[in-house]
């Protein structure tokens, strides 16, 4: 596997704060990965930090191989949309992206047949007005076309979609969904929308990187120590989370007829291989009816919370 | 080297959308129109309005004298020394501290521009124009004098004062640029720009160093200059004026660059 974005140690402290913590991350090619992390965590500083607008303490950076150093100009292209992004209001969409377009050093003629065809990418062919005149979502929808001015392969994006109406969040989240080929990492705390376009996920917590894989890989790992079952009574419901609690689980309910059964604290290894398995004979052996059990998919937000909690 | 170019007709653009170029342009032009004809007819206009058998009004008029085109020049760098200066201190006080706040410095330097050609730019485009209009103000000023004088001195004394005082504004322009990059707020960044500004124009009055002070540059120097006398130290005056300026760049831009 090729890696898009790679980190060695990052590190970045603000006299008494350690903002960034040794963070060591690896990002695919290719993939849409979703940088969450509740607020202050650490994500726009790390961000700032890959992008080249913030200087690391210590640490490493190599972005498509090539080793990032803080205030040398890149020769690997990359796009940047920061989190609440300010254009120039007295220039037209158009205007600005040519701006970008020269600075990126893209000749005229290829400049001005990319500017069009990303204002078409992002809806905003036909509007004429100055970005003084602008919506937050049109402001978005430009932010990431300017990102995206000199075809880069990769594209940091600090909470592209965190601030919109649900309409200008759909939109957004569709533009960032088609960049096909593209690596982008978007930092955001709105775990749905990382559900709906991310397909790889980095979770930071108080500046430290405790979870990174693909979505999908996360899901099964934390679908097979989690089981759920569905009662016919409340009954035996809760006498099942009785037995469960003696024998060592930790259960979660969810309404008084179903529950979430995790390995406890103290279990071995060899239990959390199957917890449905386990969950089926605590229901046999005390003669319990049961309407469902089997393993439990957990939504990101699950898998967020659990490993913050942990 | 290109990036510099690049985004130099951007804040050409910008002085001109948003409308600074335009005010620049009427509080110089109006100064450099108003202050030939306040120096004409102001004994005139006093004459006037004093009510009949007033003595000392008389002698008030009196002791004002004929007004001559030298008075005309005081005139114009008095007032271009003061609210033409304070004009150009106001006008470019947030433009480094306005990007850095709002992000949009923040796309441009992940597009290869750096910070110190994005300061330059900023100063190169807020300083030619500042300059642009200075001269312009002086030539106007020097065609007002010429009419209603009948004699405006030598053009090229003029145009040297003219240029005289626009270094002094160029100076100001790159400490306005470094408060800019210093401040947390746009009123810090005033206050700071203003603080120079007296500064200089108190130095400037200090004995035996005062004369080597590039607050003398604000009136003095292109006065001495524009009835075509050499100021005393004037050189001196001009290296110290250009190493401030380009200090003040180089610190601009290091502070830019520090997030």
């Amino acid at each position: 596997m090729t890696y898009a974005v790679v980190t060695q140690g990052l590190t970045k402290r603000y006299k008494n704060t350690l903002a960034v913590d040794n963070v060591n991350l690896s990002v695919p090619e290719g993939c849409c990965c979703g940088f969450l992390g509740k607020n202050g965590a650490g994500k726009t500083t790390t961000i700032k930090m890959l992008v080249g607008l913030n200087k690391p303490t210590s640490g490493q950076i190599s972005i498509m191989g090539e080793k990032q150093i803080y205030g040398r100009q890149n020769t690997q292209p990359f796009g940047y949309l920061p989190d609440v992004p300010n254009f120039y209001g007295y220039m037209t969409g158009a205007e600005f992206l040519d701006l970008c377009g020269k600075l990126c050093e893209i000749p005229k003629a290829e400049r001005e047949a990319r500017i069009k065809s990303l204002l078409q990418q992002v809806g905003l062919e036909k509007t004429r007005t100055r970005i003084a005149g602008y919506s937050r979502g049109m402001k978005q929808r430009l932010g990431i076309a300017q990102a995206m001015i000199n075809n880069p392969p990769v594209i940091f994006m600090d909470e592209p979609i965190s601030a919109l109406d649900p309409i200008g969040r759909r939109d957004v989240a569709e533009i960032i969904r088609s960049l096909k080929g593209t690596t982008v990492i978007l930092s955001t705390h709105i775990l749905t929308d990382v559900e709906f376009i991310c397909d790889y996920v980095l979770i930071i917590e108080k500046g430290k990187i405790l979870a990174q894989d693909y979505l999908s890989n996360l899901k099964q790992k934390y679908a097979s120590d989690t089981a759920k079952v569905r009662f016919l009574q409340e009954s035996d419901a809760a006498a099942f989370s009785q037995k469960a609690l003696t024998a060592g689980f930790s259960v979660e309910q969810i309404n008084p007829m179903e529950l979430l059964l995790r390995t406890g604290e103290n279990m071995g290894a060899e239990d959390t291989l199957d917890v449905s398995r386990a969950a089926a004979g605590l229901v046999h052996s005390h003669g319990l009816a049961f309407e469902s059990l089997g393993n439990h998919t957990p939504t990101l937000e699950d898998i967020f919370y659990e490993t913050i909690k942990n | 080297m290109s990036n510099f170019r690049v985004f130099l007709v951007k804040e050409f653009m910008e002085n001109l959308r948003t409308k600074r170029l335009l005010v620049l342009a009427c509080v110089f032009l109006f100064f450099a129109m108003t202050s030939p004809l306040l120096t004409r007819y102001m004994g005139e206009f006093f004459a006037m309005i004093m009510p009949a058998g007033d003595e000392m009004g008389a002698a008030v008029i009196a002791a004002m004298g004929t007004p001559t085109w030298e008075d005309s020049y005081i005139q114009l760098y008095g007032n271009l020394g003061q609210i033409g200066a304070l004009t150009v201190l106001l006008l470019f006080m947030g433009s480094i501290l306005r990007e850095k706040r709002s992000g949009s410095a923040d796309l441009v330097f992940t597009k290869g521009l750096g910070p110190t050609a994005f300061v330059l730019a900023k100063f190169t485009a807020a300083g030619a124009l500042t300059l642009a209009m200075t001269l312009v103000s002086t030539l106007v000023g020097y065609i007002y004098t010429l009419i209603l004088f009948e004699y405006g001195g030598s053009i090229g004394n003029v145009l040297l004062g003219g240029l005289a005082f626009g270094i002094f504004l160029m100076m100001m322009l790159a400490i306005v640029l470094l408060c800019s990059a210093l401040a947390k707020s746009t009123a810090i960044s005033a206050v700071l720009g203003l603080a120079a500004f007296v500064f200089f124009g108190f130095t400037s009055v200090i004995p035996r160093i005062g004369r080597l002070s590039p607050g003398n540059l604000m009136a003095s120097s292109p006065i001495s200059l524009t009835l075509g006398e050499f100021p005393d130290g004037f050189v001196i005056m001009l290296i110290i004026t250009t190493a401030i300026t380009i200090l003040s760049l180089l610190a601009a831009a290091k502070i830019t660059a520090i997030t």
